[in-house]
C-alpha cells in the first residue's frame, strides 16, 4: 500500500511538473522596426496633440486635455471646445449666470463639428455675439475626460463670454453650483490660430506657431462608437489649411465601397496597389489640393469587426500629397497605428519625402 | 438515441424460470434497452428443486461459458444497476437474458460509481440516458462536447477559443448540473462548465438525466445533470491497470494511465490523462486573414493542452465506503492572434489562457441497512484562471507580456442525504439531506465589491406506490441563499422559500409507462453574473449586484413503449416538456441611457440583466429497434420552440433529427456504429435598443460519424471517421442581437462548428 502512495505521489508531482512547464525563461522582447516611418505618439487614450513640421521633422507633442477653450486668433470671434477630450457644450437659454445650477442630460450637449476646424460658424457655441455685442447667454461645458478617450469625467463648468474688445476676450465662469467663480481677460496670440485657455491654468501655450507646423495628429469628437446619437473621440490627422496647407490624395481604392467586415474588397486591397513610389508634384497639381483640415482625416484606417479585437487596418495604398503653407510639397502614407513597443493604438506611423 | 436508463439498482436479483430443451453452451446477458453486452453480470443457474448447476460471472462480451444442459432451469442474474425482468423466454429464445435498468430499489452502491439514479432518483419519471465506456469509444469522444454532439435535444455550442457549452431543452449551460462519482462540481465563477475540459479518458460511464433534479442538487439544475463516473477499483483484484491512446487526424491526441489497488480493506485508483490538440483553422477563417506575406498564425479552434490527474482512496466501513479524493486539471490554450494590420504586420498579439482547478473531497457512503443509504460529501475546490496577453514580434519571435489578469474562486461543499427504500408493501420511499456551497472569488475581472455569496438547502422527498402500477414521489427544498431572500419562491403563496417537486408514473402494462412532473426551481445569479467588472476605453462590462434569482417551473411528460420480440427488443418513446422561466439572467446591452453619462456612447456596453420571461417547449420522439444482438437502429426527432419576453411572445422554432445505427459483423465480431445528427437552423433573438425585434440565426447543419470496434483480448480497438460529411463552419443569418449563439461571433457570418473530416484510432487496454 505505502509503495502504491508513493507511487501516486510521483504521479501527482509529474503532474504538477508538467504544469508548471507552462512557463519558460524566454529572450526579452525586440521590437520590429517600422523601415523608414516615424511615430506620433498620442498614446492608447490619444492623450497627447502631436504637431508635425514636414521640412524640419519636428513632432511636438502637447497634453490633449491641457486646454478647455479655444479661441480665434483672427479673422472672427468663433470659439472652440475641446473634442480632443470628448468636450461639449450646452446652450442655456438665459443670460442669468446664477440661475444654471445643473447640468441637462448628456445627450441635450452638443460636439463642434469637425468641420468647424475650417468654418468657425460650426462650432458648438455657435455666434455668441449679436450685432457687436456679446448676447451673454451662459454656456454649460462638459470637460469631458481626464484621459480624453477614456471614460473619467472631468465634470462641467459654466460660462459667459461677456465680450471681445481690442484683440482681448472676457469671460466669466463658475462650477454650477456656483463655487470656483472667475472672470477671466484672455489676449489673442496672434502667432497662432488659435489662443487656448483652460480653466485650472488660465492662457496655455497650445498649438505651435501657425506657419511651423503642417499638420497636426489629434483625437477628435466625432458621430458613431455606439447606437445612433453617439459620439466618440477618434483619431485624426489635421491639415493646418487654416494657414494655407493643401493636401491631395492618390486613393487606388476609391471605387471600393467602406466596409468593417475584413473579408469586403476594400479591407483585401493589398499594399502592391499603392503608388506612392511613383507619385510626383505633377499628380498633385493633376488632382488638385483641398483646403479641408480633415482631408488626410480619418479615412486611412479602419476599424475591422469585431471592434473589440482592436484590429486597425491601415490603408497604406493611400497616399497624400501635400503642398505646404512654404509651398514645399511633400508625399505621404500611413504604415501603422499601433506601437510596436507597446502594441497599444494610437501611435500612428507615417512614411514621407520631399517632392522635387 | 441511447436510451439505456442505468438506475438505481447496483444489484437486482433475477429470478424466473422458463422451460427449455437445450440450452447451448453459452448464456449472453444483454441490456434490453441497448443491446449492449453487461459484462460482470453475476449468474446461476439451478434446477428446479433448487441445486446449483452453474454459477459465474459473464465477461466483456457478456457471455457465460458452461456445459450443455437440457432441462428446464430455474436462473437468476445479477448486475449491476439492473432489475428484474419478468418476460418469460419461450423454448424457441436463444439463450439470451435482457437485464432491464430499474429506478424502484436500492442496493449497496459501489463507492467509485454512485449512480445518480442510486442516490437521487427512486422512483423518478427522468429518464437517465447511459453514456458507456463502449459508446464513449465508439464515438471516439475526447470530451463531454464530442459524446453530446450527436444527441437528440442536447446541442453543442463551441466557440473555438473558449470551449464548448450546452444547450439542452433549450436551455444553456447555466441550467445544467455537473456531478462527478455524484458530487455536484461547483465551478466557483458561474454555473457554467466547459464541455471541453471534461475530458472522457478515465470515465467509466456518463449518465444524462434530462429534466429538473433542482430539489435534490439546487441552484442549475434545471434542464438536465450530467453524472460522469469515472473508473473504480476492482475488488476482486489486487492489482489492475490500464490506458488508452487516441490520435485523431486532426492533430489531437489523448494518452491516459490508471491503476487501481486492492489492499486488505484499501482501495486506491489513481488515474492521469494528457491531451493535445493542435489548433484547426477553416477555410473560411482563413479567407479572412489578410497580411502582405499571406501567413496564417491563429486558429478559430486554437490550439489546447489539457492534463488531468486524480487519486482516489477509500475503505469499506461498517457497510459504508470512507475516503478522500483529490482531482486537479490544467489547461492550457494559445490563442495566436494574426499579424497586426495596425502595427504593419510585424506584431501579432497572442493570449495564453491557463485554467487550474482543484478539488478534494472527504465522502462516507453507502448502506446503513438493508435499504438506506447515506450519502456524505465535503469538498473543497479551487478555480483559477491565468489569462496573459503577449505581444508577439513576428519577425524574431519575442514576445512581452501585455496583460497578465488572474482570477481565482475557491468553493467549500457539503452535502449529505440519507435515503430508505421499499418500505411496506407501498414500496415506500424517503429521503432528506442538506446541501451547502460556500463561494467567493476575487481577481482583476472581479468587483472590489464582491462579497460571498452562500446556498443552503435542505431537502426532503418521499415516494409511494399505488394500486401497484402508479408510482408517486413528492419532494422539496428549502432554500436559504446570503445574497437572496429566497421567500420570493412564495410556496403555496405562504412566502415560503421552498421548491417542490411532484412526479407520478403508471405502469400502464409490462413494458408501457407514461409519467409526468412538475418541478419549480430557484437559480441564484452566479458569481460573475453579479460581480464581473471590465471596464477600459471600449468596453463597459459590469455584473449587475441587483440581479434576482430565475425562477423555473418545469413541465414534463414521457412516455415509454417496449415489447420483446424474437430476437430483441422495439421501443418507442415520446417526451413533452415544458420550461417557464421568469426572471432568466443574460447578457444584455443595457438602455445607454441607464448608463453613467460618460458610459453612455461606450463602444461596447453589457450588464446582466433579468429577462422578465422565457419558455422552452419541445417534443422529442424517438424509436429503438434491435434485432438480436448485432443490430439496432434508433431515429429520433426533436422540436424545440423558445420565445420570451425578448422574443416579444413570438417562438422560434427549431428542429432535430438524430439516428444511430449498429451492427456486428457475424466473424470477426467487429460492431459497426454510425451516428448522424440534423441540428436544424436555430436562432438567437432578442430586442434592440429601438425596441425591434431582431434575430442572428444560424444556419442547420448534418454531423455524420462511423465506427469500428473490435476487442482484441484485452485491448478494445475503435477506428473510426467523424463528421464525414465535412462540417467546419456554419454561417449566420439576420441582424442579429451582436452576439449570436456563440459568444463573440455576432460580428462574423460564420461561426465554427467543426473541424471538418477528420481519421481517428483509438485503444484501450486494461489488466
Amino acid at each position: 500500500m505505502k509503495g502504491l502512495i508513493k507511487k501516486s505521489s510521483c504521479l501527482v508531482l509529474l503532474t504538477a511538473f508538467l504544469a508548471g512547464c507552462s512557463k519558460n525563461d524566454e529572450a526579452p522582447y525586440v521590437p520590429p522596426v517600422i523601415e523608414g516611418s516615424i511615430t506620433a505618439a498620442l498614446g492608447e487614450e490619444l492623450e497627447n496633440q502631436v504637431f508635425v513640421n514636414l521640412a524640419k521633422k519636428e513632432l511636438l507633442s502637447v497634453p490633449a486635455g491641457s486646454w478647455d477653450l479655444a479661441f480665434q486668433s483672427s479673422g472672427g470671434t468663433a470659439i472652440r471646445v475641446n473634442t480632443g477630450k470628448k468636450s461639449s457644450v450646452y446652450i442655456a437659454e438665459t443670460t442669468d449666470f446664477a440661475s444654471v445650477t445643473s447640468a441637462p442630460a448628456a445627450r441635450a450637449f452638443a460636439y463642434d463639428d469637425p468641420a468647424a476646424m475650417s468654418d468657425p460658424s460650426k462650432t458648438a457655441i455657435g455666434e455668441w455675439m449679436a450685432a457687436g455685442a456679446s448676447k451673454n447667454l451662459v454656456y454649460i461645458i462638459n470637460l469631458g475626460n481626464d484621459a480624453p478617450a477614456s471614460s473619467n469625467p472631468l465634470g462641467y463648468k459654466k460660462m459667459q463670454v461677456t465680450g471681445f474688445e481690442d484683440g482681448v476676450y472676457h469671460i466669466k465662469y463658475a462650477n454650477l453650483d456656483g463655487t470656483e467663480a472667475g472672470e477671466a481677460d484672455i489676449p489673442v496670440n496672434t502667432r497662432t490660430n488659435y489662443t487656448y485657455y483652460s480653466f485650472a491654468k488660465g492662457v496655455v501655450q497650445v498649438e505651435p506657431d501657425k506657419d511651423s507646423w503642417d499638420l497636426a495628429f489629434a483625437g477628435i469628437t466625432v458621430a458613431g462608437g455606439g447606437p445612433p446619437g453617439s459620439y466618440v473621440v477618434s483619431f485624426a490627422v489635421i491639415s493646418n489649411t487654416l494657414n494655407g496647407t493643401r493636401v491631395a490624395e492618390d486613393n487606388p481604392g476609391k471605387e471600393l465601397v467602406d466596409s468593417d467586415l475584413p473579408e469586403d474588397p476594400i479591407n483585401q486591397l493589398p499594399d502592391s496597389e499603392s503608388n506612392y513610389e511613383t507619385l510626383s508634384k505633377a499628380d498633385y497639381a493633376r488632382i488638385g489640393g483641398s483646403d479641408n483640415p480633415l482631408a488626410i482625416g480619418r479615412d486611412w484606417y479602419q476599424i475591422l469587426k469585431p471592434h473589440s479585437d482592436g484590429i486597425y487596418k491601415v490603408y497604406n495604398w493611400r497616399t497624400y500629397l501635400i503642398k505646404t503653407q512654404h509651398d514645399q510639397y511633400f508625399k505621404l502614407k500611413f504604415t501603422a497605428y499601433k506601437s510596436v513597443e507597446t502594441g497599444e493604438k494610437g501611435y500612428p506611423s507615417f512614411e514621407y519625402q520631399e517632392l522635387p | 438515441m441511447c436510451i439505456r436508463a442505468a438506475n438505481s439498482v447496483l444489484l437486482v436479483l433475477i429470478l424466473f424460470v422458463f422451460p427449455i430443451s437445450r440450452l447451448s453452451a453459452q448464456l449472453k446477458v444483454l441490456d434490453a434497452e441497448t443491446g449492449q453486452a453487461i459484462a460482470g453480470a453475476f449468474v446461476k443457474i439451478t434446477d428446479v428443486s433448487g441445486v446449483k448447476l452453474v454459477e459465474g460471472a459473464t465477461d466483456t462480451a457478456g457471455l457465460l461459458h458452461y456445459s450443455s444442459l437440457a432441462k428446464s432451469f430455474r436462473i437468476e442474474v445479477r448486475a449491476l444497476s439492473y432489475r428484474s425482468l419478468t418476460d418469460t423466454l419461450v423454448q424457441a429464445d436463444k439463450p439470451i437474458v435482457y437485464l432491464q435498468p430499474a429506478a424502484t430499489s436500492l442496493e449497496a452502491v459501489e463507492i467509485a460509481s454512485r449512480s445518480l439514479a442510486a442516490t437521487t432518483l427512486p422512483h423518478s419519471t427522468f429518464d437517465i440516458q447511459v453514456f458507456s465506456s463502449t459508446r464513449i469509444a465508439e464515438k471516439g469522444a475526447v470530451n463531454m462536447g464530442d459524446l453530446l454532439n450527436t444527441e437528440l435535444n442536447a446541442r453543442v455550442i463551441n466557440n473555438g477559443n473558449d470551449g464548448s457549452s450546452l444547450l439542452l431543452q433549450g436551455l444553456s449551460g447555466q441550467n445544467v448540473k455537473i456531478l462527478i462519482d455524484g458530487v455536484p462540481q461547483v465551478l466557483g465563477m458561474s454555473n457554467e462548465f466547459d464541455l471541453q475540459q471534461l475530458n472522457l479518458s478515465n470515465v467509466e460511464r456518463v449518465e444524462l438525466v434530462e429534466g429538473p433534479l433542482s430539489v435534490q442538487f439546487g441552484t442549475n439544475a434545471l434542464a438536465g445533470t450530467l453524472n460522469i463516473i469515472t473508473k473504480k477499483a476492482d475488488v476482486n483484484k489486487r492489482t489492475a491497470f490500464g490506458g488508452g491512446v487516441y490520435a485523431e487526424s486532426v492533430g489531437q491526441y489523448n494518452g491516459s494511465a490508471w491503476v487501481a489497488a486492492h489492499r486488505k480493506s484499501w482501495n486506491l485508483v489513481i488515474d492521469g490523462s494528457y491531451n493535445n490538440f493542435g489548433g484547426y483553422a477553416s477555410s473560411i477563417y482563413r479567407s479572412r486573414v489578410n497580411n502582405p506575406s499571406n501567413t496564417v498564425r491563429g486558429f478559430n479552434w486554437s490550439p489546447k493542452t489539457l492534463i488531468n490527474g486524480a487519486v482516489k482512496i477509500y475503505r469499506p466501513w461498517k457497510g459504508l465506503n470512507l475516503g478522500g479524493q483529490y482531482n486537479q486539471s490544467h489547461q492550457r490554450i494559445d490563442n495566436k492572434g494574426e499579424q497586426d494590420a495596425g502595427t504593419a504586420y510585424l506584431t501579432a498579439t497572442d493570449n495564453l489562457t491557463i485554467a487550474d482547478r482543484s478539488n478534494i473531497n472527504l465522502f462516507a457512503n453507502g448502506k446503513l441497512g438493508e435499504n438506506t443509504y447515506l450519502d456524505v460529501a465535503n469538498s473543497y475546490g479551487v478555480y483559477r484562471l491565468d489569462n496573459t496577453q503577449y505581444l508577439v514580434n513576428v519577425g524574431n519571435n519575442t514576445r512581452k507580456v501585455l496583460d497578465n489578469p488572474v482570477d481565482r474562486f475557491h468553493t467549500w461543499t457539503f452535502r449529505a442525504s440519507y435515503s430508505e427504500f421499499e418500505i411496506g408493501d407501498k414500496r415506500a420511499n424517503y429521503q432528506f439531506g442538506y446541501d451547502i456551497n460556500l463561494n467567493n472569488g476575487s481577481g482583476e475581472s472581479i468587483s472590489d465589491s464582491a462579497k460571498s455569496i452562500h446556498d443552503v438547502g435542505v431537502f426532503g422527498g418521499m415516494g409511494m406506490a399505488f394500486f401497484n402500477h402508479l408510482d408517486a414521489r413528492v419532494s422539496f427544498r428549502y432554500i436559504y441563499n446570503s445574497r437572496y431572500d429566497a421567500k420570493q419562491i412564495d410556496f403555496l403563496h405562504a412566502g415560503l422559500p421552498v421548491v417542490p417537486s411532484v412526479s407520478l408514473k403508471w405502469h400502464a402494462s409490462e413494458g408501457f409507462h407514461l409519467a409526468a412532473s412538475y418541478t419549480k426551481a430557484f437559480r441564484a445569479p452566479s458569481f460573475i453574473e453579479l460581480y464581473r467588472e471590465m471596464i477600459n476605453g471600449s468596453h463597459y462590462i459590469l455584473g449587475n449586484p441587483l440581479l434576482i434569482p430565475e425562477l423555473a417551473d418545469n413541465y414534463m411528460f414521457t412516455g415509454q413503449w417496449r415489447r420483446h420480440l424474437g430476437f430483441g427488443n422495439i421501443l418507442f418513446k415520446a417526451s413533452l416538456y415544458h420550461n417557464h422561466i421568469t426572471n432568466k439572467i443574460e447578457l444584455v446591452q443595457p438602455d445607454r441611457a441607464s448608463l453613467p453619462p460618460q458610459y453612455q456612447d461606450i463602444q461596447v456596453p453589457r450588464t446582466y440583466a433579468n429577462i422578465p420571461l422565457f419558455k422552452t417547449k419541445g417534443i422529442n420522439l424517438s424509436a429503438d429497434y434491435r434485432h438480436g444482438e448485432r443490430f439496432s437502429f434508433r431515429p429520433g426527432f426533436g422540436w424545440l420552440a423558445r420565445s420570451g419576453s425578448n422574443s416579444k411572445g413570438k417562438f422560434f422554432h427549431s428542429y432535430d433529427i438524430n439516428a444511430q445505427a449498429m451492427y456486428e459483423l457475424a466473424k470477426s465480431k467487429i460492431r459497426i456504429v454510425a451516428f448522424y445528427k440534423y441540428n436544424g437552423s436555430m436562432a438567437q433573438f432578442g430586442i434592440d435598443e429601438s425596441g425591434n425585434l431582431i434575430d442572428q440565426r444560424l444556419g442547420s447543419y448534418q454531423l455524420l460519424d462511423l465506427s469500428a470496434t473490435k476487442s482484441i483480448a484485452k485491448v478494445e480497438l475503435t477506428l473510426g471517421c467523424k463528421n464525414l460529411l465535412g462540417v467546419t463552419d456554419v454561417y449566420q443569418s439576420g441582424a442579429g442581437t451582436g452576439s449570436g449563439l456563440v459568444a463573440g461571433s455576432g460580428d462574423f457570418s460564420a461561426v465554427p462548428i467543426a473541424w471538418g473530416r477528420t481519421a481517428f484510432l483509438k485503444a484501450a487496454i486494461s489488466f
